[in-house]
């Protein structure tokens, strides 16, 4: 893997007697067998996750009663390697070691990272494997031509098996968190769904407002169509209105016979008629029961009427 | 290794959604804006339209007159045709015929100018556009 970073990260052993972590450096963690139990199992499944299933039942019988936490590694068709560990303990002792979270790369099981080595000797301790298994040889036992590794372990290569450590503290179940997380998300995915459907629907609104626009071939704009609406709509109510009043003029003949209707002119939008024959006071009267009179006058023996439009 | 708590992505979603829920608010007022504006625009075409092609249509105008006119040829009926508008007069001292002159011009959609009626003379200034 090539590393952006020229940085060599820091291998340190973690044990439980480590009192002081000085460095300040990004580090990966390599934890002593004090931290975690491993055993092999043989189980009658195939792959990992089922494997993990079985665990806390299989370790049940051999740890103390405690929170645990599970892991495994498949070696070979039913063979499992398993790893049972108290996440808190660890994080508790990083935390007691004032190791800041940010500087921790990784942390690896020190079974998979000393494969090399039948036996060693680290911290004036001595580890060996006894059937495939690392365990930490008691102090009063001598070492026998156990290489001794120094505290710098950079060396060693590490294998892709990392602990899956939880580097905090939660008050609230990780499950109901995730399932709340859940929820969120699927209220955001339908709220932004919904969002585009709205968007879509503002864009063909826009459409339909420009293919209107040009299928009536209107003004550039609102404010000019507007205006000629207000202009022509006036002007056709007028005309509408004249009509009307011409009409009902008309229609007078038939109440006064002898009424004669010299001239009826509409002229900036105002209609004025002069009749002669007629009984002023009663054609007055029929007139003002529809409309306004504007001006009455007499010119010799004609009556000449101006109305309201 | 989990170095997040998931305390913090709850609270980043918990943000997240609370945002979706307000644009969401946003989005939904535009939509009721876009299509109330929507309504109002075709409800003003219309409008428009309806001035253009039955009031203003010059066309139209002209093939109605023209329909008029050929209705009455025995009468003296003379047409003058201008750049804005038609002035249309009719001399006659038959007063049923200058009536039904009168009364199929007052029923035509025309925009009237000038309106004059004398006894024998119905004379009208048409608007063309």
């Amino acid at each position: 893997m090539i590393s952006l970073s020229s940085k060599k990260i820091k291998v340190l052993f973690l044990e439980k007697e480590t009192k002081k972590i000085i460095e300040n450096k990004r580090m990966s963690l390599i934890l002593s067998p004090d931290f975690y139990w491993a055993r092999i199992f043989e189980l009658p499944v195939k792959s990992v996750s089922s494997a993990l299933d079985l665990l806390p039942s299989l370790f049940e019988e051999f740890l103390p009663k405690n929170d645990y936490s599970y892991q495994t590694i498949k070696l070979e068709d039913k063979v499992f390697l398993c790893f049972a560990y108290n996440n808190d303990e660890i994080f508790n002792h990083i935390q007691k070691l004032k190791i800041p979270i940010s500087n921790i790369k990784d942390i690896y099981f020190a079974q998979n990272e000393f494969q090399p080595y039948e036996s060693f000797v680290l911290n004036e301790t001595m580890f060996t494997y006894v059937n495939s298994i690392l365990v930490k040889v008691p102090k009063n036992i001598p070492f026998e031509n156990a290489p001794v590794l120094t505290k710098n372990l950079e060396e060693l290569k590490l294998s892709k098996t990392k602990v899956e450590l939880t580097l905090y503290k939660s008050l609230v179940s990780k499950k109901y968190i995730y399932l709340l997380l859940s929820f969120l998300f699927l209220l955001s995915c339908v709220n932004i769904f919904k969002i585009l459907i709205y968007n879509d629907e503002i864009i063909k609104n826009t459409k339909e407002v420009q293919n209107i626009k040009k299928q009536y071939n209107l003004p550039s704009t609102m404010i000019q169509t507007n205006s000629i609406i207000s202009n022509y709509d006036k002007e056709i109510e007028n005309n509408i209105k004249i009509r009307e009043q011409i009409k009902y003029l008309l229609f007078y003949k038939k109440i006064e016979k002898n009424a004669l209707f010299e001239k009826i002119n509409v002229k900036n939008q105002s209609l004025i008629v002069r009749v002669k024959n007629a009984n002023k006071n009663k054609f007055k009267q029929y007139i003002e029961k529809k409309y306004s009179i504007k001006k009455a006058y007499f010119i010799k023996d004609t009556l000449q009427i101006e109305l309201f439009l | 290794m989990n170095k997040i708590n998931p305390l913090y992505l709850l609270l980043l979603f918990t943000v997240i959604t609370f945002v979706s829920f307000f644009t969401l608010e946003l989005k939904k007022n535009e939509v009721k804006k876009s299509f109330a504006s929507l309504s109002s625009f075709s409800k003003t075409a219309n409008e428009y339209a309806l001035i253009k092609n039955v009031w203003l249509n010059k066309n139209k105008i002209k093939r109605d007159i023209n329909a008029l006119l050929r209705s009455l040829t025995s009468e003296q009926i003379t047409k003058m045709e201008l750049l804005d508008s038609i002035k249309i007069k009719m001399e006659s001292k038959n007063e049923k015929k200058l009536s039904a002159f009168l009364n199929k011009l007052l029923n035509a959609n025309f925009l009237f100018l000038k309106l004059e009626i004398t006894q024998n003379v119905v004379f009208a200034e048409i608007r063309l556009n």
